[in-house]
């Protein structure tokens, strides 16, 4: 037998190996939990609460790396930014940093000057409060954001941006008409990642935020409780508190409820950069 | 008219000085040079995309300089021709007229009669992938000409092309050209592209305008070696002039009509010399040699022949160079009038 098709079967074995080590990672967990505790776990009011607070922190948090992320990577992506060697070196460090240290840098920031005589002058504290839990998404979602977009717009041709121009068409124009949609494929495929990194965030927001649900009532906010997010964790933060509390079926159930939003993103990602690509065909 | 007057542009290391050009209106420019000197640069600075150290450019009457590339009335087609991918033909042609606000009626107006004129009107729904060279071509002039620009930019546009799509591209620029007369300035590296096409050229090199004349000049009268290797002469040497005879070497003299003293660098165009079958009384610069090589390319025949200096000549006389292949030696004609004489 040649060496190629050896080298071909070593290939196909790792590949077969890896899936279904993956598969059994998954699959595994579903014998410590069970139909009843799961059904238990969905009728209990925290839990959906859990629900509706994670989708609401990592959607505003998507928002939010939106309209400041896009800007951000395509002036990075085409200015000669001063220090943006340094701006890359500090997004990559975000991206690789355990992100309980960004949750310690975050609570140390917010508890000292300036940024805590800021909080005293608008009257507020942010530090374990609901909204540090969208910063602390934000932070991990931006660097991941940034990365997919900046690569996005780096993939345009400039030249069809010059082009535009010459066309006479101002830069902003040019930016939504000619390079926004040229780089649409990235851009979405950015803010899939963004949504998913804030959904699926747990060490900062547990250090930065910590928990919500065993607090008491008259430590939320009229709008928290009229959002019905009160006394409620977001789905990482709730898993491990039930992991902590002994309730292991409890702590699988949401663990998976969170592997099927991963597992729904991720196939939505493919979906959007393959529509994108046969778009482009036409 | 575009007038570059004292331009100066630095780019990292890389660095043009003192760029003067005039460029009439209604004018095929061509600007020429070596990869890396400078054009494709000196052209994104008269698009408006890079900005001058110092200098002015001046397009129909205005100082533009520091304009936006959208406030210059400029078309520009890039080597990739850069068609809006996400946008179909239709849309891309009007693109600039949306920029400009223009009516629906009249964008409609010009769509057609553009797509009309260029043989495009078939591609108006479809989208930019899959196009020919030359329909890409043919879309991104009727996108630059929609806008009525004061002139077109093209840089390299037809350095993507296979040699066969070449010539047809090149009679349509310069048909297209003729056809809507608005200035065009055209970058090319390659002289033998784009001689036909010009009306006049400038030639560039190191970041510097080594001469800007017409085709004929730049080929019978380079002002330098530069200038004269790039337009592919072949026989170029140095020797000494005195009165109006030109010493190569103990045995090359030759006659020319310039009278001048010292050193000189003389150009002669490989076409303008004769092989001689009969000597007469009244031809000068007569030389008796003998074939070293004889070459067949393109239907020109290139003839190298050593009269004490090897002389290249180029002739389409097939006749001619059948009977004098046998021969070991022949006789060769340099008119007096077209030894191009350069002070060095």
């Amino acid at each position: 037998m040649s060496g190629s098709r050896w080298f071909v079967y070593v290939l196909y074995a790792i590949t077969i190996l890896f899936i279904v080590s993956v598969c059994w990672l998954f699959l595994s967990n579903i014998g410590y939990t069970d139909t009843q505790s799961v059904l238990e776990l969905f009728s209990r009011p925290w839990f959906w609460k859990s629900v509706k607070l994670s989708l609401l922190t990592s959607c505003v948090t998507t928002i939010i790396a939106i309209v400041v992320g896009i800007p951000a990577s395509y002036a990075l992506s085409r200015f000669n930014i001063p220090g943006k060697t340094i701006i890359d070196v500090l997004f990559a460090s975000v991206i690789v940093l355990p992100a309980s240290t960004i949750g310690l840098c975050l609570m140390v920031a917010f508890q000292y000057e300036p940024i805590l005589k800021i909080q005293q002058a608008l009257g507020i504290r942010i530090v374990h409060s609901m909204p540090s839990i969208i910063i602390a998404q934000l932070v991990l979602a931006l660097a991941f954001g940034i990365k997919a977009w900046r690569a996005a717009f780096d993939d345009v041709n400039p030249r069809y941006e010059h082009v535009a121009r010459s066309l006479g068409s101002s830069r902003m124009r040019t930016f939504w008409k000619v390079t926004l949609p040229s780089a649409k494929v990235g851009i979405l495929a950015g803010i899939v990642l963004a949504w998913t990194r804030a959904m699926a965030e747990f060490g900062a927001v547990l250090l930065f935020s910590s928990t919500f649900r065993n607090r008491h009532e008259t430590q939320f906010s009229h709008i928290s409780k009229f959002l019905g997010i009160d006394r409620a964790d977001i789905l990482p933060v709730g898993m491990w508190m039930e992991i902590e509390g002994g309730n292991i079926e409890q702590g699988i159930a949401i663990g998976f409820v969170l592997v099927i939003i991963t597992l729904l993103s991720v196939y939505a990602l493919n979906k959007i950069s393959g529509k994108g690509l046969q778009t482009n065909k036409i | 008219m575009i007038r570059v007057k004292n331009l100066s542009i630095t780019l990292g290391s890389f660095v043009m000085k003192d760029i003067n050009l005039e460029v009439n209106t209604g004018e095929y420019f061509i600007l020429i040079g070596p990869t890396g000197c400078g054009k494709t640069v000196l052209i994104e600075t008269l698009v408006g995309i890079r900005k001058p150290d110092s200098g002015e450019i001046w397009i129909n009457n205005q100082n533009v300089t520091y304009q936006f590339p959208e406030d210059r009335n400029v078309g520009y087609l890039p080597q990739d021709f850069a068609l809006f991918p996400n946008m179909t033909v239709e849309a891309n042609i009007a693109f600039g007229l949306k920029a400009r606000r223009r009516e629906k009626k009249y964008i409609r107006t010009v769509i057609n009669r553009l797509a009309e004129s260029l043989s495009i009107s078939h591609l108006l729904l479809r989208y930019t992938q899959g196009l020919s060279g030359g329909e890409k071509q043919r879309v991104a002039l009727a996108r630059a000409l929609a806008t009525e620009p004061g002139v077109i930019f093209l840089d390299e546009p037809l350095s993507s092309v296979d040699e066969n799509s070449r010539e047809i591209l090149c009679n349509e620029l310069k048909e297209i050209h003729s056809r809507f007369k608005t200035t065009f300035i055209h970058v090319s590296h390659s002289f033998e592209e784009v001689s036909e096409m010009a009306d006049r050229i400038a030639v560039i090199n190191g970041g510097a305008v080594e001469q800007v004349d017409t085709v004929e000049n730049i080929m019978y009268h380079p002002v330098n070696r530069f200038v004269a290797q790039f337009t592919r002469t072949k026989n170029i040497f140095e020797g000494t002039i005195s009165g109006n005879e030109i010493l190569i070497n103990e045995n090359i003299r030759l006659k020319t009509i310039y009278k001048t003293t010292g050193n000189v660098l003389i150009t002669i165009r490989q076409e303008v010399i004769k092989i001689l079958e009969e000597l007469k009384e009244e031809y000068d610069n007569v030389f008796r040699g003998k074939i070293v090589k004889l070459t067949k390319r393109n239907n020109i025949v290139s003839i190298v022949i050593d009269i004490g200096i090897p002389i290249t000549l180029y002739t389409m006389d097939y006749e001619l160079v059948e009977r004098i292949k046998s021969k070991s030696i022949v006789y060769i004609m340099i008119p007096r009038e077209s030894i191009n004489v350069i002070n060095i």
